[in-house]
């Protein structure tokens, strides 16, 4: 009995299994693109409420003009970045009735879009993670995230990756 | 390579036995298919070979069709009284069986190790985890979420390479088994329908 080629063959196909498993690992979306910032889900927005959207913008501001100095402090990127994202959730929030507020006072329901933020501010690949049980709350939450693309300018400091986040558009009888 | 990269420095160990448990499996696999006993129709023929007095025939179907019992069966059928072909056949059986085993106890022990290993490398990355966020000394639940995935990475690879390893351990284990059965169940037979045999 020839073992030895037997075995041989075998560490052979194994070494070149494991070679084609690490080339094809990875397969989520955020492993595809590692600089890609993903924002948690349960980001609260109500808790960014206390913080006004003017305040926020003359912070973002300031952060990105400090851009240089403080492009290697991960305290004050973080701090951009939540500051950011709550701009970006109000922003949508404040246009979340489109085209209109009639024809939803009997509705109740929360939509969750998962939308990838460009380096110039707009939203990209908007996707539809949960429905709100009803086609048109959801058409609606689309459409105010579409309004709301680009309005918030993203600071410097954050960097250029694409930055995927998920947002929770929240329907009350037109509220 | 990314999920390799970001596993933390359990995944190369976890990796280093993949291989070489995937090379066993695979080995054994070829080993077992390719090594079995002798049908119930072709021993109904040596045995009715044996009975016309045709040993020589009977042990060449074999060494024809599986020369990796041949050893066995010329053990059976050798000269002297059924008790020492008996002890004879047994020594030569223990040796196929014993061959048959080989590296199966590694697979046992790749499948009780692996998970542990997966184990200690999420312990780990737990540990240097929080180590950071305590370090950050702001709660960030990205950072401590990216921990905690990448040091489960480890035990899912742990889990990944046991739960093939202990399956591929008990199908192996059961045909060594119906082999060890099959060759006692046909010494049996042959010491007792030739009870006399003269040397091949």
């Amino acid at each position: 009995m020839t073992r030895k080629p037997v075995l041989t063959a075998c560490i052979a196909f194994s070494l070149f299994a494991h070679f084609l498993l690490i080339h094809m690992s990875g397969p989520s979306a955020s492993l595809r693109d590692a600089n890609q910032i993903l924002v948690p889900a349960d980001f609260d927005v109500a808790a960014l409420s206390s913080v006004a959207p003017l305040g926020l913008g003359h912070t973002v501001e300031q952060a990105a003009g400090h851009d240089n100095e403080e492009k290697n402090n991960p305290d004050k990127r973080r701090q951009a970045l939540r500051q950011y994202v709550a701009c970006v959730r109000e922003a949508i929030e404040q246009r979340k009735f489109q085209p209109r507020r009639q024809g939803l006072e009997n509705l109740i329901g929360n939509a969750r879009y998962v939308v990838t933020i460009a380096p110039d501010g707009s939203f990209n690949d908007i996707r539809l993670v949960r429905t709100s049980g009803e086609a048109l709350l959801d058409r609606t939450a689309q459409l105010g995230i579409l309004a709301a693309s680009g309005v918030v300018k993203r600071p410097k400091i954050i960097g250029n990756a694409p930055l995927q986040l998920s947002v929770t558009v929240k329907y009350q009888h037109s509220l | 390579m990314n999920l390799f990269q970001q596993g933390g420095p359990m995944i190369w160990p976890l990796l280093a036995i993949s291989v070489a448990a995937l090379a066993v499996m695979a080995e054994r696999f070829v080993i077992f298919t390719t090594t079995r006993f002798p049908s119930r129709d072709m021993l109904a023929a040596i045995l009715d070979m044996l009975l016309h007095d045709k040993k020589n025939s009977a042990l060449e179907l074999v060494e024809n069709n599986t020369p990796f019992f041949t050893k066995f069966f010329a053990a059976l059928l050798t000269k002297g009284t059924p008790r020492q072909r008996e002890e004879r056949a047994l020594v030569a059986g223990e040796e196929i069986l014993f061959e048959l085993n080989r590296r199966l106890d590694f697979l046992a022990t790749t499948a009780t190790t692996a998970p542990l290993m997966g184990l200690l490398g999420t312990v780990m990355g737990m540990i240097s985890a929080f180590s950071r966020l305590a370090n950050s000394g702001n709660v960030d639940i990205t950072m401590l979420a990216g921990g905690i995935w990448q040091a489960l990475l480890t035990t899912g690879a742990g889990l990944g390479i046991a739960i093939p390893s202990l399956l591929a351990h008990r199908w192996l284990l059961r045909q060594h088994e119906k082999t060890a059965f099959a060759m006692q169940q046909t010494a049996a037979l042959i010491l007792d329908q030739i009870p006399a045999a003269d040397e091949p």
